[in-house]
């Protein structure tokens, strides 16, 4: 099979990146891509390793071992494969890997990066916490003074790679923390490096224009935000680039009824592609401003989820629900 | 091919055993104990049957000999009952290593067996089980389960200045 048909059977979605290593080889053993004689140099090897780690674990005083932490120790080992295969970014490497390296140096590989990213979770996170935000609201702070810590003394990444052995609930922006295909500590690294951002971009903002714009979408669900669930940078991102959009003035958060008004007005009859040009036009205008080009890319994938939110609020009259605003006097507000 | 966990952790390596059981048959025969292939058989079908039961996965080398070669020395076990009283041993042992949590190395099961068949239980496999294993891994898993509760006990006294 050349490299062009290769290229025609590998799609994403046909691959479990949960699962990398075995969903690779599932595949590509079912179609002869991976040759018999391959196939069983690769199950030795996984068979070996697993061996010496069950071993190891056992400290060598055990010849037998729960079927339930076997597979947990099986998983630490597919993990280190996984980390590898995947750094590598891109499924026709991976494939290349499997055909012609040995499963060893495969693994010794993966076991390299996955203690390269131990180390540098660290270091995430040593910045993400200079940076992070003085708001008391549970969630985020437990993730900010508890989370990492318990990560970092009790995670095992030989055996038991995929298990982070801490909670967390917060969220990131567009993304609620279960929702994510990492595991393990690629997980961890992944989840404090968007921290780190959301951090740094509200760091762009005064605490108590933050504390405002909270406390309004609290109100929004008739609750204490301190004690609700939701992405900060999200609600401090959406009512920013709204204010944008009204023509105001860069990073300010605090919108009035009239520019609530004002949206309605002049964009209802933007079509969805139109509107979500014009958020791209508004964020455009803090790329020089915001200077890290990882936080812009990070934030800019949020402007099709923003645009689409704003305009069907426009579309359905209730912005009220979605962007945080003083009312004009004599009216019921959202903001204190 | 299946990359799952691979099943042939769970199956002794037959033939491979079967000749180190019976080559057991020189150290053995001092004490007047003989195993025959039929007994290999039998004693290495109850070593499966107990992984299967017990829900666990051999990776090392298997447990049986070093049964035999403690075991042979018994004063309870007669030619009759040789090779009956190893494959109810081997039952015992892996049910111990599941109810104490692995805490207990294998050797340390072993030694535990021996001194309860020879001292408490009479030679009874029976009692061996359901009285002096059984009450040993209660009170193993008592005491796991106390500093696992005292641990998170003193975990969740912290407090978490919000």
């Amino acid at each position: 099979m050349n490299e062009t048909e290769i290229k025609k059977q590998i799609t994403d979605s046909e691959i479990d990146n949960q699962n990398y290593t075995l969903s690779m080889l599932r595949k590509f053993s079912a179609d002869g891509t991976i040759s018999i004689q391959r196939q069983n140099d690769i199950r030795t090897g996984l068979d070996e390793a697993f061996k010496e780690i069950t071993a190891q674990y056992t400290e060598r005083e055990s010849s037998t071992i729960s079927a339930k932490r076997a597979e947990i120790l099986y998983s630490s080992v597919l993990y280190q494969c996984d980390i590898y295969l995947l750094s590598l970014k891109s499924n026709e490497k991976a494939l290349d890997a499997l055909q012609n390296l040995d499963i060893s140096e495969i693994l010794k590989e993966g076991q390299t990066l996955i203690l390269q990213m131990f180390d540098e979770c660290r270091l995430i996170f040593n910045h993400a916490y200079k940076m992070r935000l003085d708001v008391q609201m549970y969630e985020y702070n437990y993730i900010m003074k508890k989370s990492f810590d318990m990560f970092y003394k009790n995670y095992s990444a030989r055996f038991d790679a995929k298990n982070i052995r801490t909670s967390i609930d917060y969220p990131l922006i567009d993304k609620p923390a279960y929702a994510s295909s990492l595991q393990g500590v690629a997980f961890i690294k992944n989840y404090y490096t968007g921290i780190m951002l959301e951090n740094e971009f509200c760091g762009h903002f005064e605490k108590e224009s933050i504390i405002k714009i909270l406390e309004g979408y609290g109100k929004i669900y008739k609750s204490d935000f301190r004690k609700l669930v939701f992405n900060i940078s999200e609600v401090v991102f959406n009512n920013m680039l709204a204010v944008t959009m009204v023509r105001k003035d860069l990073f300010e958060l605090e919108m009035t009824e009239s520019d609530i008004e004002y949206m309605y007005q002049h964009y209802s009859d933007f079509s969805k592609e139109e509107f979500n040009d014009e958020a791209k036009k508004a964020f455009g205008l803090y790329y020089k401003l915001l200077k890290n080009p990882q936080l812009i890319q990070y934030f800019r994938k949020h402007i099709s989820i923003f645009s689409d939110e704003i305009f069907n609020g426009i579309k359905n009259k209730n912005l009220s629900n979605i962007l945080i605003y003083q009312e004009n006097a004599g009216h019921q507000t959202n903001i204190k | 091919m299946d990359f799952m966990l691979n099943a042939q952790y769970d199956i002794i390596c037959t033939q491979k055993l079967k000749n180190n059981l019976i080559e057991l048959n020189k150290k053995s025969c001092e004490y007047g104990l003989i195993l025959n292939e039929k007994d290999a058989d039998m004693i290495i079908q109850s070593g499966k049957d107990a992984l299967i039961s017990t829900q666990r996965i051999e990776f090392g080398k298997s447990i049986i000999t070093e049964i035999i070669e403690k075991f042979m020395k018994s004063s309870y076990i007669s030619q009759e009952n040789y090779a009956e009283t190893i494959a109810d041993l081997i039952d015992v042992f892996y049910n111990a290593k599941e109810e104490s949590m692995d805490i207990l190395t294998d050797s340390e099961i072993i030694d535990i067996m021996f001194n309860f068949f020879e001292n408490e239980s009479g030679g009874s496999i029976e009692i061996l089980q359901n009285r002096d294993m059984d009450s040993l891994c209660k009170k193993i898993r008592y005491t796991a389960n106390n500093i696992a509760d005292d641990d998170y006990d003193s975990k969740s006294e912290e407090k978490f200045n919000e």
